[in-house]
């Protein structure tokens, strides 16, 4: 089962997200998994065409996603999904 | 004047690191050019960084003035130079040349955008990311690219940062990873998640420790890829970023350079209409502002914010993007206030 990390931002608007496993085979069977657990979170991560939005960064293990449309692919065993987006401040 | 005509017990705590490379990296950093983008709080501690290791030139370009609540985390200031509402990169340069007198110091009181930049980074062997915002960003990305100077992006929310090392033709770039700014409202910002100033210090540490390395000519010691520590929890990783065949920056596009910021001061009024920006989710905004200011009204078509500070803005945001900062005739700090508090 993915284990998937967050953004720790997102714990504004969802105070009960921790870091922990999601069941799915692939991105998107995660993702909907994420959004099950926590209403209105999958609409963080997918735009109205279920991609990832263009400011959302996902990586697989330490691998950026690149076609934010291809969220069928069978993700590796085991694997760590990391969701966030690029830090503004400085 | 040679670095070795200075004297170089000043040095020789760094001339000790091996692997920076001895009295010959100090003659590069002696000879090097550097340019800090934003000198608030991250470029702030970068720029501090730079000239205590001796780099030969520092150019600190900043379009805000010190105010009140900066010196929690922005190192460079003091009372005095928030009371006297200084330009930060006067008053950067000022203290810093307090530290290092060998240093040649050029402070540009100026709004880096598309129309400005390559002006402002023309002639530097380096340029270091302390902005707050992604409109800046998009336009350093584009304008390294077209100059060939590598630059770092740090950013730092609360209490993570992230970093990386971008060299033109070589790492992936800042649109290698983000396909575009986030749309207003979207990107946490220090005004509305906060920040801790040992966060500040963990992105500026690391991005001078990257200077030094680019500097000093040990590139192939660069951290590639994407750094990214909490300066709490102490999590840290660093996460593959490989260059993106398909981005536009890298292919040479010019999206962002070569574009003015679109303000326009409004007559008569102490105003400045923003343009540019795409929709708004105004609620979702109004959430995220509520602990930065006072919010309201909120209609479908606009929102109403009052910020702590500065005294007298107000910002109405509408739906479509435009923004009305008053307070102000200034385009810049215009700008610059939508990017602390909207955060694009």
């Amino acid at each position: 089962m993915p284990r998937v990390q967050f953004t720790r931002h997102l714990a504004r608007y969802f105070p009960a997200l921790r870091d922990g496993e999601f069941d799915g085979a692939t991105l998107a069977e995660v993702v909907a998994a994420i959004d099950r657990a926590h209403p209105g979170l999958g609409g963080y991560v997918l735009d109205d065409r279920g991609a990832v939005r263009k400011h959302v960064n996902v990586f697989i293990g330490d691998d950026l996603l690149r076609d934010r449309e291809r969220l069928d692919e069978p993700l590796p065993p085991g694997v760590t999904v990391s969701i966030f987006q690029a830090l503004s401040g400085g | 004047m040679d670095v070795l005509d200075e004297g170089l017990d000043r040095y020789a705590c760094q001339l000790r690191v091996r692997r920076l490379g001895g009295v010959e990296a100090q003659r590069r950093l002696r000879a090097a050019t550097c340019a800090v983008v934003g000198v608030g709080a991250t470029g702030g501690a970068i720029a501090e960084a730079l000239v205590r290791a001796g780099v030969g030139r520092v150019r600190l370009i900043d379009r805000d003035v010190v105010e009140l609540s900066n010196l929690q985390r922005q190192v460079l200031f003091d009372e005095e130079d928030a009371r006297g509402h200084r330009a930060k990169a006067e008053a950067a340069r000022d203290r810093l040349a307090r530290v290092n007198s060998a240093v040649a110091l050029e402070a540009r009181v100026a709004d880096l955008d598309g129309q400005s930049a390559l002006g402002l980074l023309e002639g530097a062997d380096l340029v270091l990311d302390g902005t707050d915002n992604f409109a800046a960003r998009f336009v350093v990305n584009e304008a390294c690219h077209a100059l060939g100077v590598p630059w770092i992006y740090t950013g730092v929310v609360g209490t993570t940062v992230h970093g990386m090392p971008i060299v033109p033709g070589r790492t992936a770039c800042l649109r290698c990873w983000i396909d575009a700014p986030p749309p207003p409202g979207a990107a946490a910002t220090c005004e509305t998640e906060g920040v801790i100033g040992p966060a500040v210090l963990v992105a500026g540490g690391f991005a001078a420790a990257e200077a030094l390395k680019l500097l000093a000519g040990r590139p192939d010691e660069v951290a590639a890829g994407l750094f990214m520590v909490d300066a709490w929890t102490r999590e840290a990783r660093t996460l593959a970023v490989t260059p993106d065949p398909a981005c536009p920056a890298c292919a040479g596009r010019r999206e962002h350079l070569g574009r003015a910021a679109d303000a326009e001061e409004l007559c008569g009024q102490e105003a400045v209409l923003l343009r540019g920006a795409p929709p708004v989710d105004l609620p979702a905004l109004a959430r995220r502002l509520g602990g930065a200011g006072q919010v309201g009204p909120v209609s479908p078509a606009l929102l109403r914010f009052t910020p702590r500070e500065p005294a007298g803005a107000t910002l109405t945001i509408f739906a479509d993007g435009r923004a009305l900062v008053r307070g102000t005739k200034d385009a810049a700090a215009a700008r610059g206030l939508y990017a602390r508090y909207i955060g694009a």
